[in-house]
């Protein structure tokens, strides 16, 4: 019908006017019904497409004896058709006018593409004759007097299901204008009128183009098909143009689907490995749980599951992560930058959105690997309006243990599981609700006396809201709890079953406010509180003679209210203003022992106790915390953005070893601990190549913390009455630029990454039991300077594709011993300075391949086969180098793991 | 306990995916640290301190010769200490004054200058009493030497422990008399004289002696009394050879005041593993002993005065485990019977056996056998001094 319409428009007949005169009369009728009336009042003859009046207003007309010209505009101004009288004969357009001569210079000139703004006359274009499968829908109704600019508004919907599609981005080739769908599947995007190429882009949706001709304000829409097969495709991401177009730095997306393309430990997906190879985001360790985040230490990351804290990451000791990468649906990280409305961590946020159920089809995807299977289904429940994603994963490691011959091990036990939920229930236009739970658990028993256990369980509850197309707003209610427990059932006196747990609930406001078409504005308030019990032992079995006792319980509410802007000044200009003010208040009941000032805080310093009622306040801290960043677009493809960031955190984790392990505990702020507290400096470089296939960026920053916690050589910290006693609080001071080349299609995709930073810390004071290395700034542990990873991808055919992982980092820094003395009869290690020597280098290849099956579309499930081997080197990476005095004699040691290369094979479906 | 179940699982996790291995250490940029212990006790005695400097793991230790050493007190007055061997012992015998403040000095050959900071005697609290108590410490039975002591004034509220303990024992093969090789006397065959006399020193019942190799700590900080109640201080499993026969340990108990149960606390922690996949921070610390001149100069030193109490504990095997068997002979005992006259040189005699034997230290003679031959046994199971000490300690009583 298009073609008919372009057709119609190239046919360049000159227009014959016959004056006929015309009497009718109608109503508020239909413009079908108008035509009818005029048809039978004249010999005018009509020819049209019936679908083109289903959008149009009723219209009205009187006239007698009028000239057929007045009459049908008036008719059509109504609408958006226009009309082309030859005799007798009317021929309606939608759109387009048609014009019976042509512009001077349309043989000539070259117009292609480029909107003709600063002509009166017609918007005119060619339609390509190469690109022959491309159509060009029309927007707007045309006018004689051409507007300059169109807005076009529209819903991008699924071809299938019909279902709104959000997050879609919609961008004007060759230009800085784009759009993204709203929930609704909703979009507005001004364009100088002219034609253009609109490109629609989603992750989960086959990239189009559509050429389009806007005249004047209309409507668009659009129909994508989801991608056939998601588990072939490396989806290009949505956000590849809002890498260098926000005004925030140091962002990073996930591509979640993407994942499956990198070689996997033991046949997981894990988001957060592949996280770990993108730039400025390390471990202490390979199989350490926590990452560093520039600089910032394992508790300074803000883990949050749709809205809800995740304190414990990971599974069996860090080998695994916690979050299922099939119900994953999107993961922003950011670490920079740190948009106000999010608080609490100095480092980084990790914001992990589960997928939305597709309410309209069943679908599942899993896989079968060697140590764990993972299923996950979408199933909607009210066709259109509600649907429910779950997701479970379990491990069946036991045969490994079973099956070896050290009998010790035959007894052992480590098994972990997970699951998690997510309903989404559209309530009308302008309201959803979404439900979300979490719930993982790991044990691991050694040997057959004792039993260690960990679990996070996770709520949150959200409602949308619409006020209006530029008022929206999200009330969140979240629970997380993390908690540990420690069997040892030996039936003898020291049996014991030792406990931890955190619990804390949030309720947040947030709303986002379009006010104009320069500002967004985000506001918003959420409120925290936390309730900790720090450590309880009770005996076990009859026998036991250990002595119950329960650390006193902890409680602290941490407020939060937040507003920025994102103002577009000019097109090239954009900047994000933001603060936060953040409160907390460390409440009672508690009985607190207060220390002389101004010396060191410890057995020896107790002045008194002090005893607070139930909520009653403690010690009460707060500060603004300004979130400012800019973007300056220096071309079409190229800008540079500058950001400052403070933020304050004021619950910390407490571990005595090097790396978060399950038995790290956290604390919170009270009158012997500070808030922790730091700011960072961030500039950074974007820039797109060759129509976005690269993307480029060069970021750096400058990062400054206080009261950082660390500990006494030794510290005690579990079931500790006095922890205060054993913790150190210092500055923090790190920096690094970190490089990113990302290619994101073609037969070989993927990233290159290379960061150079640096993190130390100083504990300084005036008293010789709380300076390490004599007060001056030293290493981290996690100071790694030199990153290098490589993830790549390269398909051979559409079914087969090789991929191949290679990490290098500069060993991490250790306490070395250097020599040996003796005391008391014994011989003890005397050790450098902390952190003054370095473990090897590590560096490791995995490499992969994945096979699917064919792509019949009527296939009952779609497959791929993934092979994988880890560590195809076998490079025996130290983790870590240690001592111990045994038998009066000191003795090195070295630990890896995965010193050989683990080979996997795993099996993937979706349905 | 803690600690070994995480090893545990790391091992576990070692077992299937890594390794740990031993690591060849090797010294870097080794740094010379004077490393000073003076602890004074409540005991009118010469006081001796050790001091002497951290070496390289391939090195052994080196003693710190030509220091000048004394301490002081806050009236002014000065204790000198002089070197004796490999220690500084002070001039007079003393008794340090429960009132008085007291700083080590210390004066290197180079000429630099270590103090410590002011300590003070720590509040007097003997030993109660010692009681072996049968436990089990996970899978194993054994029995608990344990202390019990308190202080009504809750002064002293931080202990720590040494022992020095022995257990006799009797070889299971014994002879009265011994072989003695004598070199070749000169007379006519050309080889040495294989001599059997009676023994001349009693070699059948022997003290296995041993002392503390741990650092032992006990605090009552916690608890409302400044009490220690059964605690256990050295277990000892029931299928240790030491304690088959008779048993004796000797328990000392120092006061320490929070510095120095500090300073042996972390000292302590420092040379446990932590566990293998997360580690406990190592690190240098300092004790109250620093340079004067150099705040940065690593001393690893600590001046204490404390207050020491002993006990005794005896007891018979039976009396702990009565229904159990006796613990068997933990050595192998092989015997061999050899003709002491057989000097053939090709193929060599038996008499050339014995002589090598018996110079190496690995067998005795027995008894004799058939025909003038001698049966030898494994050296252990016939003379006691090769695994202990035939002279019981002095707080030994039978």
């Amino acid at each position: 019908m298009r073609k008919l319409l372009l057709l119609l428009m190239l046919s360049m007949q000159s227009m014959l006017f016959a004056q006929q005169k015309i009497s009718v009369s109608f109503t508020d009728v239909s413009v079908a019904d108008a035509i009818q009336k005029i048809e039978a009042a004249s010999s005018l003859t009509f020819y049209f497409d019936e679908t083109w009046f289903k959008q149009a207003e009723p219209v009205s007309a009187s006239f007698t004896n009028t000239d057929a010209n007045t009459v049908l505009e008036a008719v059509f101004a109504q609408t958006n058709l226009n009309f082309y009288q030859d005799g007798n004969r009317v021929i309606l357009t939608r759109n387009s006018v048609i014009y019976d001569d042509l512009p001077e210079n349309y043989f000539n000139g070259k117009t292609d593409g480029k909107p003709v703004v600063s002509s009166d006359k017609p918007v005119f274009f060619k339609e390509g004759g190469s690109s022959g499968e491309e159509t060009v829908a029309l927007v707007g109704k045309e006018k004689s007097s051409a507007e300059k600019t169109a807005t076009i508004t529209g819903y991008v919907r699924d071809a299938v299901t019909g279902e709104a599609v959000p997050g879609v981005l919609l961008s004007v080739k060759g230009s800085n204008l784009d759009a993204v769908t709203d929930d609704r599947g909703f979009y507005a995007l001004k364009v100088p009128s002219g034609q253009h190429t609109i490109e629609i882009k989603s992750l989960n949706y086959t990239q189009a183009s559509r050429k389009v001709m806007a005249y004047s304000n209309g409507r668009l829409d659009f129909r994508v098909t989801e991608n056939p097969n998601v588990l072939k495709e490396v989806i290009v991401h949505m956000n590849e143009k809002q890498n260098f177009r926000t005004a925030v730095t140091g962002v990073t997306n996930i591509d979640v689907e993407n994942i499956k393309n990198i070689p996997l430990v033991l046949g997981e997906r894990d988001i957060f490995r592949v996280a770990t190879t993108l730039p400025g985001i390390k471990t202490t360790g390979e199989g350490s749980a926590g990452f560093n985040v520039r600089g910032g230490k394992e508790d300074q990351n803000l883990i949050l599951l749709d809205d809800a804290v995740l304190y414990n990451p990971s599974h069996f000791l860090g080998f695994f992560s916690a979050v299922n990468p099939f119900t994953t649906g999107d993961v922003m990280i950011y670490k920079g930058s740190i948009p106000a409305e999010f608080g609490g961590r100095l480092s980084s946020v990790f914001d992990i959105t589960t997928k939305k159920a597709n309410t309209e089809k069943l679908s599942g995807e899993g896989n079968l690997g060697p140590v764990t299977s993972n299923l996950m289904l979408n199933i909607p429940v009210v066709k259109g309006k509600s649907g429910l994603v779950i997701g479970g994963r379990a491990t069946y490691s036991g045969w490994i243990l079973r099956s070896l011959k050290n009998s010790d091990l035959q007894n052992s036990r480590a098994s972990f599981y997970d699951a998690n939920l997510k309903y989404t229930h559209k309530l009308g236009e302008n309201d959803d609700i979404e439900l979300m739970g979490y719930y993982s658990h790991d044990d691991f028993s050694i040997t057959s006396d004792s039993l260690y256990k960990y679990d996070n369980r996770l709520a949150s509850v959200r409602w949308n809201h619409k006020f209006n197309n530029k008022h929206r707003g999200t009330l969140s209610l979240t629970n997380s709890q993390y908690k540990f427990d420690i069997e040892y059932d030996a039936g003898n006196s020291s049996s014991f079953d030792l406990g931890y747990t955190i619990n804390e609930t949030q309720a947040a406001f947030k709303f986002r406010y379009s006010l104009g078409e320069k500002h967004k504005i985000n506001y918003g308030i959420n409120s925290k509180l936390y309730q900790i019990e720090p450590g309880h032992i009770d005996p076990l079995g009859a026998e036991s003679f250990i002595e119950s006792l329960e650390i006193q319980r902890e409680k602290g509410l941490e407020s939060g209210a937040f507003i920025s802007d994102d103002f577009e000044i000019t097109e090239k200009w954009l900047v994000s203003v933001g603060v936060r003010y953040s409160s907390y208040l460390a409440m009672g009941a508690s009985t607190v022992r207060t220390y002389q000032p101004g010396v060191p805080i410890s057995d020896g310093s107790v002045t008194g106790e002090k005893t607070y009622g139930k909520n009653e306040v403690m010690k009460s801290f707060g500060g603004f915390e300004p979130r400012v960043s800019a973007r300056y677009m220096i071309a079409e493809d190229f800008s540079v953005k500058a950001g400052f960031d403070q933020t304050y955190q004021y619950i910390h984790m407490l571990s005595s070893n090097t790396t978060q392990s399950p038995t790290a505990t956290w604390k919170l702020s009270d009158l012997n601990v500070d808030p922790q507290m730091s700011r960072q400096f961030s500039l950074g470089f974007y820039k797109n190549l060759k129509d976005d296939m690269f993307e480029v960026s060069l970021e750096g920053y400058y990062k400054r913390s206080q009261n950082i916690l660390d500990y006494k050589v030794g510290a005690q910290l579990l079931l500790n009455e006095n922890v205060e006693t054993e913790l150190l609080q210092g500055e923090g001071k790190s920096y690094g630029v970190e490089f990113l080349i990302k290619k994101n299609s073609g037969r070989l995709n993927g990233w290159l990454g290379y960061t150079y930073s640096r993190t130390f810390l100083k504990l300084d004071s005036r008293f010789s039991d709380e300076r390490v290395n004599n007060g001056e700034y030293f290493p981290s542990n996690f100071d790694k300077p030199h990153d290098f990873s490589a993830v790549l991808n390269y398909k051979f055919t559409k079914r087969y594709s090789f991929s191949a992982n290679f990490i290098y980092q500069t060993g991490r820094p250790i306490t070395y011993p250097i020599g040996s003395y003796m005391y008391n009869g014994m011989e003890f290690t005397l050790y450098s300075d902390r952190n003054e020597f370095r473990i090897p280098d590590y560096f490791r290849l995995d490499i992969g391949v994945n096979i699917e099956g064919n792509h019949k579309i009527k296939k009952l499930a779609h497959s791929f086969w993934n092979f994988s081997i880890y560590n195809v080197l076998g490079r025996n990476n130290p983790y870590s180098v240690f001592f111990v005095t045994e038998a009066g004699q000191v003795k090195a040691y070295k630990t890896s793991i995965f010193s050989i290369p683990v080979p996997t094979l795993t099996y993937n479906f979706k349905f | 306990m803690k600690t070994s179940h995480l090893v545990a699982v790391t091992s576990l996790l070692s077992f299937i995916f890594g390794c740990t291995e031993p690591y060849a250490l090797q010294t870097r940029n080794f740094e010379s640290a004077l490393v000073i212990e003076a602890s004074m006790t409540n005991e009118l005695k010469n006081h001796a301190f050790k001091i002497s400097r951290a070496y390289r793991f391939e090195d052994a230790q080196t003693f710190e010769n030509g220091a000048t050493v004394y301490v002081e007190d806050d009236a002014g007055n000065m204790i000198p200490f002089s070197q004796q061997d490999s220690m500084y012992v002070s001039d007079d015998a003393f008794l340090p004054d429960p009132q008085r403040n007291y700083r080590l000095h210390v004066t290197t050959a180079d000429g630099k200058t270590y103090s410590s900071t002011p300590q003070k005697q720590t509040s007097v609290n003997p030993i109660e009493s010692l009681n072996p108590i049968v436990t089990n410490l996970g899978t194993q039975r054994g029995v608990s030497i344990c202390v019990n002591a308190y202080d009504p004034t809750g002064s002293s509220r931080y202990y720590r422990y040494e022992f020095e303990d022995a257990g006799r024992f009797r070889t299971p093969l014994y002879s009265e008399n011994e072989i003695i090789i004598a070199p070749d006397g000169g007379d006519s065959d050309p080889h040495p004289d294989i001599i059997l006399q009676p023994r001349t020193e009693q070699a059948q019942v022997c003290y296995k002696k041993g002392r503390s190799k741990n650092i032992v700590l006990a605090s009552t900080r916690d608890l409302s009394e400044d009490r220690i109640d059964n605690f256990p201080m050295r277990f000892i499993a029931d299928t240790a050879y030491v304690i088959n026969d008779r048993y004796a340990i000797k328990v000392r108990q120092y006061v320490q005041n929070l510095e120095s149960y500090t300073f042996y606390e972390t000292l302590r922690d420092l040379s446990s593993t932590g566990n293998i996949l997360s580690q406990t921070q190592p690190g240098f610390f300092y004790g109250n002993v620093r340079s004067d001149s150099d705040a940065s100069e690593k001393v690893f030193g600590f001046f204490e005065v404390s207050t020491v109490s002993e006990a005794i504990l005896r007891f018979d095997y039976d009396e702990i485990f009565p229904d159990n068997l006796p613990t068997p002979w933990p050595y192998e005992c092989t015997q061999k019977s050899l003709n002491p006259t057989d000097w053939t040189l090709s193929p060599k005699g038996d008499a050339w056996d014995i002589v090598e034997l018996v110079n190496n230290n690995q067998m005795y003679f027995f008894y004799w056998g058939e025909g003038d031959f001698y049966i030898l046994a494994s050296d252990q199971c016939v003379d006691c001094r090769r695994t202990g000490s035939n002279v019981p300690p002095p707080f030994w009583q039978d």
